[in-house]
């Protein structure tokens, strides 16, 4: 089954992982922890982390390691908001969605 | 295709972006492989897909239009769009791709992903499968052409003489020889039995050549010499 909802999804699974480390995390890190979730094509992070990056909701940061140059990714201010929003927006529309498909069973 | 080989591609095919899109792209997937480490670097290449696909999105992405190609659902996020038809894909590249050969390069590239200690194994074993292979296929061929040779030679040679076998077997030896040197670059083992091959066929065609020049300048003179010999001395007989 598949939903045309893809794109703020993705967008709001990719902050929550990016949320997880405090220290900001790499794009291959990213795609690991989106990847042992839910299923997502490698090549589909980079144009969702460049967007989110130019959006102003992440910011990166270069970091030697092992001799080599690494880049991270780290959640700004208006990246937690908008993880937060988007948080908020799913909990209450699956509850709506839910309660349709279940008719009332899921009704606390 | 090796990670150098995608990255030159994608690197190609952002040519119409500008400088620090491309930079931050190819800078992306080049620490992608870096993090993902040598021994999965096939593995990111096969998830990754074509650097058109790659090269499609991150366009799309620019152009604020990825969004629409993304659904959502229990088997994850999937955009199979970009499966489908790479819609910003260069025309000129394609067309270059179109100009090489198709099974070439499918070859290459599953050749590109077995491991260098598989490679040789398959090496090995090519060559030891190809080498009495192709001494049987010259078995096969040899039967047929001789076969084919005593037909022809049979309702030809009266006519054209030699002249035709030395041609045909200049011209086989030739076309082997020139196998010869392009397998002995890969093969080498059949390359020089192709080249020996054709200097063997090269030796009996010029013995038939000179067959065929005594045939001609010595024995077809004499033949008509005798029969107009023969001829002269029915119709003028010497005693009359």
């Amino acid at each position: 089954m598949i939903f045309n909802t893809g794109a703020a999804l993705l967008d709001a699974v990719v902050l929550s992982v990016v949320s997880r480390e405090k220290e900001g995390t790499y794009g291959y890190k990213i795609t690991q922890d989106v990847q042992a979730v839910i299923s997502v094509s490698e090549s589909t992070l980079y144009p969702v982390l460049r967007r989110l990056l130019k959006d102003g909701c992440l910011e990166t940061y270069d970091r030697e390691y092992q001799g080599r140059n690494r880049r991270y990714y780290k959640m700004t201010a208006s990246g937690l908001a908008q993880l937060n929003m988007y948080k908020q927006e799913w909990y209450e529309y699956t509850l709506k969605i839910n309660r349709l498909f279940d008719g009332g069973y899921q009704d606390e | 295709m090796s990670r150098k080989e995608f990255m030159r591609e994608l690197e190609f095919l952002l040519q119409d972006i500008s400088d620090e899109e491309r930079t931050e792209a190819l800078m992306f997937y080049e620490n992608y492989f870096d993090e993902a480490g040598l021994q999965n670097e096939h593995q990111v290449i096969a998830e990754l897909g074509t650097p058109e696909r790659v090269a499609a999105m991150i366009k799309d992405g620019l152009k604020g239009q990825f969004e629409d190609h993304i659904h959502a659902g229990s088997q994850g996020f999937s955009n199979d769009d970009y499966d489908k038809n790479y819609e910003m894909i260069d025309v000129e590249h394609q067309e270059k791709k179109k100009r090489g050969s198709h099974l070439g390069d499918s070859l290459k590239r599953k050749w590109d992903d077995i491991d260098s200690r598989d490679r040789l194994i398959l090496a090995i074993l090519f060559i030891l499968i190809f080498v009495p292979v192709s001494f049987s296929i010259f078995g096969i061929i040899g039967g047929i052409f001789g076969a084919g040779f005593s037909v022809i030679a049979a309702i030809l040679g009266v006519v054209f003489g030699f002249w035709i076998i030395t041609f045909v077997l200049h011209f086989i030896a030739i076309v082997l020889i020139v196998m010869g040197v392009i397998h002995l670059f890969t093969i080498p083992a059949a390359g020089l039995i192709y080249m020996g091959v054709g200097c063997i066929l090269i030796g009996l065609g010029t013995i038939f050549g000179k067959i065929a020049v005594w045939f001609f300048r010595d024995c077809i003179p004499q033949l008509f010499n005798a029969i107009a010999d023969g001829l002269g001395k029915i119709f003028h007989p010497r005693g009359a």
